[in-house]
């Protein structure tokens, strides 16, 4: 028996055969729940009738983050 | 000067033996197959440091009690504390571990270094250790004819174990014809003063012989055949300990200040090990008596006391010097100082690219890691000045409307000067570090290391775009026309909150921060471009600006356009860790070129 077949049914047998897929998908989750904890801070930012300026920046920080979640949701589905 | 005084004498001295007695000839020939044996051993083991070996040290020696294992276990497992101590030194000069960490390793490596004597005790003098050395040898060699560097490496480590074998049963064999010629032991002087003296040859023969380990063989084997006397034995053993830094202040010659500082750690701790052995002897002579009754060694088998000995003054260093780590690192680095890179003119150098990490290609990878991040920090400076700008308040949480205002100097700094004193040196040491580094390293981190390349130049590119940017940003900046004043200002203003941004990806290590402002610095580069925004267009349009005006502002639209492109990909290689879950991360969540142009349309 090769050593990669060793290996891949040590993995199979431990049940860690996908152990870096739920590690990415543990960071996945974790970011989008950081980003949407933003888009909540934001929004409350937002809903204080903040100067034209500081309104600009909220609104453009929102979208950007909007973007993020979007992205990450998907991302997270694909896995 | 006394280096070069030193190996000639060396060599007088071993002719005169060679001509004198045969039976020298026997033990100066066991002791150059041990040490060749121990070079072998080296070498085998730097066969298996391409990088997993690399990662077993960082993560054993990232606390103290871990480092102070680790020394004892590699040092009981490779036999070869200079080995040990080389890596040491090797993963302070690439940063990836502190001082006291390197202190806790050397402690270990000398308590760790106490198993040769041992092994040589229990084994190498009861059993006829010759006769395992030729198979060893003949199979070695085998394996070192192989093409696999691992198998390579265990042949190098079978030779290696060969030769310490033979080189010490011809030791063995030099001193039981020795003994009936001369009799050491009548040259013998009692109380402290024999303590001193023997010590100092056990010193002397470990700085001639550059290994402890080999002069601890000399020594039990002499020992062994009734050569010299127990307490003679315990001296030479105590100076053997002294003179075995010597290897360390060496090598730590051609290293960086942290190599020095580790050797000097050495020195210290060796001399203080040795003094508390020499003043509390007798006592621990006693102890040694006790734990020999307690493991059933017989009151004249005086080889495996030795070795007693050995480990329990060395423990006692150990658990003496523990609680004063933190004050020996203080006054290491009071004493020892850094000696400032920048020289009085201004000029700056590598400080990380020390040529003793290049056989690990982990430590290398380390250290171009943070020699890029010092380039980097050189440019930030230079980026900075270059636009009239003052770096502490870039790093402020000041607005950068008012941070604008705040100019650093009447004139505008010299970029070039700058350039050639601050950058090119240290630029050019990263190239070629960088190519003498991957002949070592694996195809995954070679690819690593040409982003690490390109980021340098990366760096090097904004700071040219900077220059030529600078010209007319000098000129339009104080101009009478608010129209092109203002749009100066706007460069100024974009390049300052870049220049921010890359701060804070630099320094933070929240990922949802270093995702949400690289996507920003890509989207922020499309919007502030003056020819896609149609603001150059605008001006000219309503004659706001003359013709040359419009070309002067179309040329630097471009440069700005380098500078947070170029910044931009740089911060993405240096400032996420390679492999990490960051840059996984941060792989799935980019921004394409694409959705930077929806999001922008969605705006307009």
């Amino acid at each position: 028996m090769g050593a990669k077949k060793i290996i891949k049914n040590i993995t199979d047998f431990l049940n860690i055969s996908n152990f870096t897929l739920n590690g990415k998908k543990k960071a996945l989750k974790k970011l989008l729940f950081k980003l949407k904890k933003k888009r909540v801070e934001a929004l409350r930012e937002l809903k204080k009738e903040p100067e034209a300026e500081d309104k600009k920046k909220l609104q453009e920080e929102l979208e950007l983050l909007s973007f993020h979640i979007t992205k990450a949701k998907k991302k997270l589905e694909s896995e | 000067m006394g280096k070069n005084i030193f190996f000639p004498i060396t060599l007088i001295a071993l002719a005169y033996g060679f001509w004198s007695s045969q039976n020298f000839k026997d033990i100066a020939a066991g002791i150059a197959i041990f040490l060749f044996g121990m070079l072998s051993l080296e070498q085998g083991f730097k066969s298996f440091s391409g990088g997993v070996l690399d990662k077993i040290l960082k993560n054993s020696t990232d606390k103290l009690y871990k480092s102070i294992g680790f020394g004892i276990v590699s040092t009981s497992i490779m036999q070869s504390s200079s080995l040990v101590s080389v890596l040491t030194i090797s993963f302070l000069g690439a940063g990836l571990i502190t001082l006291s960490q390197g202190i806790g390793v050397i402690f270990g490596a000398n308590l760790g270094t106490t198993t040769g004597a041992w092994l040589v005790a229990a084994y190498g003098l009861k059993i006829d250790i010759g006769s395992y050395a030729m198979p060893m040898l003949v199979f070695g060699i085998v394996f070192v004819f192989q093409k696999s560097s691992s198998l390579k490496g265990v042949g190098y480590i079978l030779t290696g174990l060969g030769f310490l074998f033979l080189g010490i049963h011809y030791m063995k064999e030099g001193f039981e014809a020795f003994k009936e010629t001369i009799d050491l032991s009548s040259y013998a002087v009692g109380g402290f003063k024999g303590l001193f003296l023997f010590s100092l040859i056990g010193i002397f023969a470990t700085v001639v012989m550059q290994s402890s380990h080999a002069t601890l063989v000399l020594i039990i084997t002499a020992l062994s055949v009734g050569q010299i006397s127990y307490e003679n034995a315990l001296a030479l053993a105590i100076g053997a300990n002294v003179g075995t830094t010597i290897t360390a202040i060496l090598g730590a010659m051609s290293s960086n200040i942290e190599g020095k500082r580790l050797a000097g750690a050495h020195l210290i701790f060796n001399l203080a090990t040795g003094l508390i052995a020499i003043v509390f002897i007798y006592q621990i002579i006693y102890l040694v008596d006790l734990s020999a009754l307690w493991l059933g060694i017989a009151a004249d088998d005086y080889t495996l006391k030795l070795a007693i000995f050995h480990t329990i003054f060395n423990t006692i260093g150990i658990v003496v010097m523990i609680p004063f780590i933190n004050k020996l690192v203080i006054f290491l680095e009071r004493v020892l100082k850094e000696k400032a890179s920048i020289d009085e003119i201004g000029y700056d150098a590598a400080q990380y690219l020390n040529d003793s990490v290049l056989e690990f290609p982990q430590s290398s990878m380390g250290a171009i890691i943070r020699e890029t991040k010092h380039l980097y920090e050189n440019a930030f400076e230079i980026i900075v000045h270059g636009l009239n700008l003052r770096r502490s308040k870039i790093a402020s949480s000041l607005d950068l409307e008012e941070v604008i205002k705040i100019t650093h100097s009447k004139k505008y700094v010299d970029m070039e000067d700058f350039y050639e004193k601050r950058i090119k040196e240290i630029y050019s040491e990263i190239i070629t570090f960088s190519t003498k580094a991957q002949t070592n390293m694996s195809p995954k981190q070679i690819e690593e290391l040409y982003r690490l390349k390109l980021a340098s130049r990366d760096i090097v590119e904004a700071i040219k775009n900077t220059k030529y940017l600078q010209r007319n940003l000098v000129k339009f900046s104080a101009h009478p026309n608010q129209y092109i004043k203002k749009e100066y200002a706007q460069v100024k203003l974009s390049l300052a909150e870049l220049l921010r941004n890359i701060n804070i990806i630099a320094t933070t290590d929240e990922e949802d921060v270093i995702i949400l402002l690289l996507s920003k610095i890509k989207i922020d580069t499309q919007k502030y471009d003056i020819l896609s925004n149609g603001k150059l267009d605008e001006l000219i349009r309503n004659k706001h600006i003359t013709n040359q005006m419009a070309t002067s502002l179309m040329n630097d639209s471009v440069y700005v356009y380098n500078i947070r492109n170029k910044l931009c990909n740089m911060a993405e290689v240096l400032f996420i860790e390679a492999n990490s879950e960051l840059r996984q991360l941060q792989e799935d969540m980019q921004i394409s070129q694409s959705e930077i142009k929806t999001i922008l349309e969605k705006k307009e």
